[in-house]
């Protein structure tokens, strides 16, 4: 198993164990997203591939934390999550019983790496991921947020 | 059992498992520098199998499982398969939700239902990873910061020695001090106001080769298992002065992610006075932050 393939099979095996996709229809969804992040490294045109691995990543974390907001009843104190951003907030601050918090600089941080970045690449005409290095640093911290949620 | 042969038990469970379980031999969680030899996930649980082979050092077992009920969901089985026979130390074994031997391959497969901790053991568990957690991200913050700036990283060593020299008073008796000097690299370091200093070398190598004494140091040094649950001693950051840097380019932060989920601030820095103020100050902003 290569690196790259090993570490997409070990977020797998994350979202596989988080109960509140085993009763829905969204882990196979989730899955899928996270299976095309490898499976779009064939395509040769850097840019491209690099948009395409970005918007894959986005959805399979937008719609794990969305279900995992919902699955466990986790508000922030104001308002009602409906965005990746506001997810983040309400697993920061929700006061669920037996279900751990984000830390405020992990969330602050996750803000700023993913959520600023994700939005940018997707609502801003011509922009990706100038390299691969750069889209390496959005799909490390993807992860490193997809793990911490699966932790809490 | 060979790499081959883990590859091979993995094959075992991936045909005996429903279909949607995911089976990953070798996994690669992004805050782990050495995971547990398999993962399997499905249906709302997860497995973690460490397999003792022949040459396996007990003291990074425990430092791998220490690691994984740190960062992994808090209800997985921590599995200890036993492919040789080997004498585990019986604090360690005790720490495992299962053991399994060569014969007894069927225990290591998933099941409903099953002992798990007890209530007092989740609730200390989940007291020690929040614990963790924000000294993690003390590390973090500092560390991000720090990454802006262009430090050039040089004498590293030689920083260290003449830090040692600064405060020789204080090696004997830290725990994470007495962790590195057990390693076989037996690198120099310092303590500093309690904060361990050590620098990494720059010899070519993985990033398990180069950063794996000092994470098993950090984690050994600073928790005791009891039963499975890892107990701190003392939660105080310590600095790993880097010069080149220590990077996986599949993913470029997960040496510094690893190293602060075990106690270590991967920096660079120029000056003995540098290091010193950046143990200080990350003292005091972790306490700040609990």
């Amino acid at each position: 198993m290569t690196g790259h393939t090993s570490r997409v099979r070990t977020m797998q095996a994350l979202v596989a164990s988080l109960g509140v996709l085993a009763s829905g229809q969204s882990v196979g969804t989730v899955q899928t997203e996270l299976g095309e992040i490898s499976r779009t490294r064939r395509v040769r045109a850097g840019a491209r591939r690099r948009l395409l691995q970005v918007i894959h990543a986005s959805r399979a974390l937008d719609t794990l934390l969305k279900e995992f907001v919902r699955y466990h009843g986790c508000n922030p104190r104001k308002g009602t999550p409906n965005s990746l951003g506001s997810y983040l907030v309400a697993l920061e601050e929700h006061s669920v019983t037996g279900l751990g918090n984000l830390h405020r600089n992990q969330r602050k941080r996750f803000q700023r790496v993913i959520v600023d970045p994700r939005n940018k690449y997707t609502h801003e005409a011509g922009a990706t991921p100038a390299t691969d290095a750069e889209l390496a640093m959005f799909l490390s911290e993807i992860d490193a947020c997809l793990a911490a949620v699966a932790a809490l | 059992m060979s790499v081959s042969r883990i590859a091979a038990l993995a094959k075992y469970i991936d045909r005996r498992v429903p279909a949607d379980h995911l089976v990953v031999p070798f996994p690669d969680p992004p805050n782990m520098l050495l995971a547990p030899d398999i993962l399997v996930g499905g249906d709302g649980r997860l497995s973690a199998i460490f397999v003792v082979q022949r040459n396996t050092s007990m003291g990074t077992l425990r430092a791998r499982l220490i690691s994984a009920r740190l960062l992994l969901p808090v209800h997985t089985r921590m599995l200890l398969f036993l492919s040789v026979d080997r004498q585990v130390p019986y604090d360690l074994e005790r720490s495992f939700d299962a053991i399994a031997a060569t014969t007894q391959q069927k225990l290591l497969l998933p099941s409903p239902g099953g002992p798990g901790m007890r209530a007092s053991q989740l609730t200390d568990l989940l007291a020690v990873r929040r614990q963790n957690n924000t000294r993690a991200e003390a590390i973090l913050t500092v560390v991000y910061l720090r990454n802006r700036h262009a430090y050039k990283g040089r004498r590293t060593k030689t920083i260290t020695r003449s830090l040692s020299r600064v405060a020789p008073s204080q090696r004997p008796g830290h725990p994470v001090a007495a962790e590195l000097s057990a390693t076989r690299m037996r690198p120099p370091f310092a303590v500093v106001a309690g904060t361990v200093v050590v620098p990494i070398g720059n010899q070519v190598g993985s990033l398990r080769a180069r950063l794996g004494p000092i994470w098993k140091a950090g984690l050994l040094g600073t928790f005791s298992l009891d039963d499975g649950v890892p107990y701190p001693h003392s939660l105080r950051p310590h600095v790993a002065l880097r010069g080149s840097p220590t990077r996986n380019e599949r993913d470029p932060h997960k040496a510094i992610r690893s190293s602060a989920f075990a106690g270590w601030a991967l920096v660079s820095a120029d000056t003995e006075q540098d290091v010193t103020l950046l143990a200080e100050r990350m003292h005091r902003f972790h306490e700040r932050l609990q």
